[in-house]
């Protein structure tokens, strides 16, 4: 019937993932379309170069950890610092680079952190259904009928201040959303026939969980996890601002604000430059995030 | 013999980002007044982007026309405004769709949409013959018994949920009709209905083709729902039109490989069948679609010319017309 | 009389619906079918949407819990099989999908949706899996170029032979077939329908092929039963069944089916299958029974009563006219 029945099967990486490869040009021509994917992906790019490379590009490293000029207080920008300097008279640009690192840490941690938590309960609730998945459910109702930041306020306030406190209650208070978000997309795919179809093969429930419902659970997971960056980094620099994140010397933006705050409006920029940098990461996180979307989810997308 | 649609030479693209399919590659057709015509073919094959093409529903991008011309009375349809579309979309031609669910809206009841279509239809009319409300609620009640809906005026009242898939499809037809279009062009309008159902509804579109002198264009994969209702097929394979003959004809005397072979792969209720001949292969991949004849790479009978020379669509008779260098 | 491979006693599946926020309702989607396949033999399950059909191959292949009835697996009863008892028995027993699009997985390639029963199974894995699905690759006639390629890039006939192969990965001793050409173009479903016939005789399958297209059944199977609302109407051999059908609905059925050659198919039946919530009194059948239903048959269900070897109808005009010596 077929004619080339005899044809051996590919042996070399491109012909085996030839389908793939086309895959991922299709996303690629896809994200270049839109300028707003671009400028987030261009956002975040700039903010990973940041993180990564931070204290070596700082123009005045030692500034970031807690050094003092006071020759230097609260200079308006200049060719020698951009960003101007603050009341201990340190690099303001310096310090906002290195605290790229620090956000960074603090959006990883998070998502991470609360993924891990919810991806589990949520495919866990949306596969088993009935009494397990009623009892994972309410409690993610009592989670997110309290506000995540006041919850976070709440839990730092037991443990103490301080940036590891903040990290902790702020995952413990992000998780909700992705139990909700995983358990729609499993209790949607576990309808497809392809499940049913392993089930008639005899495979047990934790293969069909994480061979067949969890790859299909990536897209929106990805696209939910880059816009939470954005969305984590700015609840942690809240934190900050109100005084229960970093503390002063160390570099979060949050905290620097929140000095900054007693400064305005004369000094207008020492508030303005961290704050700038917050909004742009939020931005780029969100519109990274809108334009996975875009690629990854067929429905959104016109071809 | 005065024809009613005239389509020569038409030939579309549709680009994508792997390149441009060839969707549609020189199609000559032809319709009278009265006419009913099937259209024949397997998925792929170009028979509803020939429809939707009729309709002026084809979205451009990506679909792009690359000559022909396809005539409608007197409108250039390749042509036509947006104003022209108005007055020929449903009151010239009308068109039902194969899930009669999806193009009903659930929320809202039968009347609401018969009245909303007929009522969308009076723009286009000069002020002194536009319906008022009454009689647009009039003239559904009269379209849906037309296609032997029982209780029409109570019908208007309920629900698209409330109705069988029959009867779903029976109203949508009513709706086609309600414009009194000379054209109807039905796409797979019994494929998603049971057997019984499906001879239900056939028996009406054959009904309303006497009563009404209406001219049809019914899409199908389903040879024996369109022999049971068309005078005449077209049988359509990769974006072309291969054979086009009168039904009795057509099925007597098949003359292109792949009519031959589409009706030796139907199984048949009436006596056993040893065996069930397939045609080998599949269907091309219409990025780069077959030299020549694009069913040679399937046919028994292809030879060198095959590869290289496109077939003409040539007359055999004044009744029968094949694209095939051996027919 | 040798052992039956599979036979259903008095099989029942109902569910409950929530009719608004108080109200139930009880779908009786099978209601007490009675069925048995010989070893080697293939049945076919004949009927309309809603006729129970799918059900019952989910109920017996244990995918879905039955309400009532007994299941037996040659001879033993799999009822309540549960646990590694159930997971070895799915070897013997497997199924192909209506819709191979969307029985496999998008994300896997063809190696590992041959490869997912070997794995199951027999925890098959390295160069061994690579020979056993190159093997199966061959069996179903895929070429072997196919086997990292993703079930988009592949046709539906593709496709359903990719299910196939799966199916018999395992070497079951069942095959229940759900549609398996339905969905596919016939040309293709030739091409498919031709293999599995061969495929039977290679592989000594018993087969369980449920489909609403009664030709199809008359090609591939040796005896039919015919599925109305959740229960058998008519059971027997395929050329007695449809070249005699006996109860009304059977030959409303062979009638619907348009004919080549022929006008549209004969419209025996007026209105609309009931829902399984809303099942008639007495004979589920007699509310668009043709033939002048006795007052019986609204009050009672006729049960299946034989006519001629193993032919049996259920319906009480059949019954008493049998009965009756011709007058």
């Amino acid at each position: 019937m077929a004619s080339d029945i005899t044809s051996a099967a590919p042996t070399g990486w491109r012909a085996r993932h030839a389908g793939t490869i086309r895959q991922w040009r299709l996303y690629a021509h896809l994200f270049r379309r839109s300028f707003s994917s671009m400028l987030g992906l261009f956002l975040v790019v700039l903010f990973l170069v940041l993180a990564a490379a931070g204290p070596a590009l700082a123009p005045y490293p030692e500034d970031t950890m807690g050094a003092v000029h006071l020759d230097n207080r609260l200079k308006p920008p200049s060719l020698a610092h951009p960003f101007g300097t603050d009341e201990m008279g340190n690099d303001i640009l310096s310090r906002v680079i290195v605290g790229t690192r620090t956000s960074l840490w603090i959006g990883l941690i998070i998502t991470g952190v609360a993924a891990l938590i919810g991806v589990p309960l949520g495919i866990f609730a949306g596969y088993m259904g009935g009494r397990i998945r009623e009892v994972i459910m309410r409690i993610t109702d009592v989670f997110l009928s309290v506000p995540g930041l006041a919850l976070a306020l709440a839990i730092v306030a037991s443990l103490g201040p301080g940036i590891t406190n903040c990290v902790i209650a702020l995952s413990l208070v992000w998780w909700p959303g992705y139990v909700r978000l995983i358990d729609s997309k499993t209790l949607a795919l576990k309808e497809e026939l392809y499940i049913e179809a392993a089930r008639a093969i005899g495979a047990r429930t934790p293969r069909i969980l994480f061979h067949h419902i969890l790859p299909n659970c990536v897209s929106p997971l990805i696209v939910k996890a880059s816009m939470d960056m954005g969305m984590a980094i700015l609840s942690a620099a809240s934190l900050g601002f109100i005084g229960l994140g970093a503390k002063p010397p160390s570099p979060e933006w949050g905290a620097m604000i929140s000095v900054a705050r007693s400064y305005m409006p004369d000094w207008w920029w020492y508030a303005l430059f961290p704050g700038l940098a917050i909004y742009l990461t939020v931005l780029g996180f969100n519109l990274f995030g809108d334009g996975l979307r875009d690629i990854l989810d067929p429905k959104s997308r016109g071809r | 013999m005065s024809s009613l649609l005239d389509i020569r030479d038409y030939r579309l693209d549709f680009d994508t980002f792997d390149g441009a399919y060839k969707v549609l590659d020189g199609i000559d057709l032809s319709l009278a007044e009265g006419e009913t015509l099937g259209v024949v073919g397997e998925t792929g094959c170009g028979k509803s982007v020939l429809a939707k093409s009729i309709m002026g529903l084809l979205p451009s991008p990506p679909a792009r026309v690359l000559s022909g011309s396809i005539m409608f009375e007197a409108h250039d349809l390749l042509n036509a405004t947006a104003a022209d579309w108005r007055a020929i979309r449903g009151q010239r031609i009308a068109m039902i769709f194969q899930d009669p669910m999806t193009f009903l809206n659930p929320v809202l009841t039968i009347g609401q949409q018969v009245c909303d279509v007929i009522a969308a239809q009076q723009g286009s009319k000069p002020k002194a013959a536009r319906l008022d409300r009454a009689a647009i609620r009039a003239h559904a009640t009269r379209i849906l018994e037309l296609v032997r809906l029982p209780d029409a005026a109570e019908l208007l009242n309920r629900y698209p949920h409330q109705l069988s898939g029959g009867m779903r499809q029976r109203v949508l037809i009513a709706m086609a009709l309600s414009g009194s279009p000379r054209l109807l062009i039905a796409d797979e309008p019994t494929t998603a209905l049971d057997v019984t159902i499906q001879a239900q509804v056939l028996a009406l579109i054959d009904d309303l083709v006497q009563r009404l002198k209406l001219a049809v264009i019914m899409i199908s994969h389903d040879l024996g729902a369109v022999a049971a209702v068309c005078r005449r097929i077209a049988v359509m394979y990769a974006g072309t039109v291969v054979e086009d003959a009168p039904t009795a004809e057509l099925l007597a005397h098949p003359r292109h490989p792949y009519t031959r072979g589409l009706l030796a792969a139907l199984p048949d209720i009436d006596g056993d069948q040893a065996t069930l001949v397939g045609i080998a292969g599949s269907i091309p991949n219409l990025l780069t679609p077959p030299q020549g004849c694009r069913f040679h790479p399937r046919c028994p009978l292809a030879d060198g010319r095959c590869s290289n020379e496109k077939p003409l669509l040539r007359r055999l008779s004044e009744i029968h017309r094949v694209a095939c260098h051996h027919a | 009389m040798p052992e039956a491979l599979l036979r259903l006693e008095n099989l029942t599946k109902h569910y409950t619906v929530k009719r608004g926020s108080f109200a139930t309702a009880t779908v009786k989607a099978v209601d007490g079918v009675s069925l048995h396949v010989m070893p080697g033999e293939a049945l076919g399950i004949v009927g309309e949407s809603g006729s129970g059909k799918s059900t019952v191959a989910k109920v017996l292949l244990r995918l879905t819990d039955p309400t009532a009835g007994r299941i037996l697996f040659d001879g033993q009863d799999i009822t309540a099989l549960d646990g590694d008892a159930l997971r070895s028995l799915r070897r013997d027993m497997q199924i192909v999908f209506q819709n191979p699009h969307s029985a496999l997985n998008g994300r896997h390639t063809i190696f590992d949706a041959i490869a997912e029963p070997l794995v199951v199974q027999d925890g098959l894995r390295g160069q061994p899996l690579i020979d056993c699905v190159s093997r199966l690759m061959d069996l179903v006639s895929l070429p072997r170029s196919f086997i990292y390629r993703y079930p988009h890039e592949l046709s539906g006939g593709q496709k359903q032979r990719v299910c196939i192969a799966r199916a018999v990965a395992l070497k079951p001793r069942l095959l229940v077939l759900d549609e398996p050409t339905s969905a596919l173009d016939v040309s293709v479903q030739a091409q498919i329908l031709s293999f599995l016939k061969e495929l039977q005789q290679e592989l000594k399958l018993t087969y369980l092929f449920i489909s609403h297209n009664l030709a199809v059944v008359r090609y591939l199977c040796d005896r039919v039963a015919v599925m109305y609302l959740g229960a058998v109407l008519e059971q027997g051999r395929v050329a007695d069944v449809f070249d005699q059908p006996q109860h009304p609905y059977t030959q409303a059925l062979v009638a619907a089916i348009p004919k080549l050659g022929t006008a549209a198919g004969h419209n025996l039946l007026s209105g609309d299958i009931p829902t399984a919530s809303r099942m008639p009194s007495g004979c589920r059948f007699h509310t668009r029974c043709p033939e002048a239903a006795m007052p019986l048959c609204a009050t009672q269900s006729p049960d299946l009563v034989p006519i001629y070897g193993d032919h049996e109808c259920a319906c009480f005009a059949r019954t008493l006219r049998n009965a009756v010596p011709s007058a």
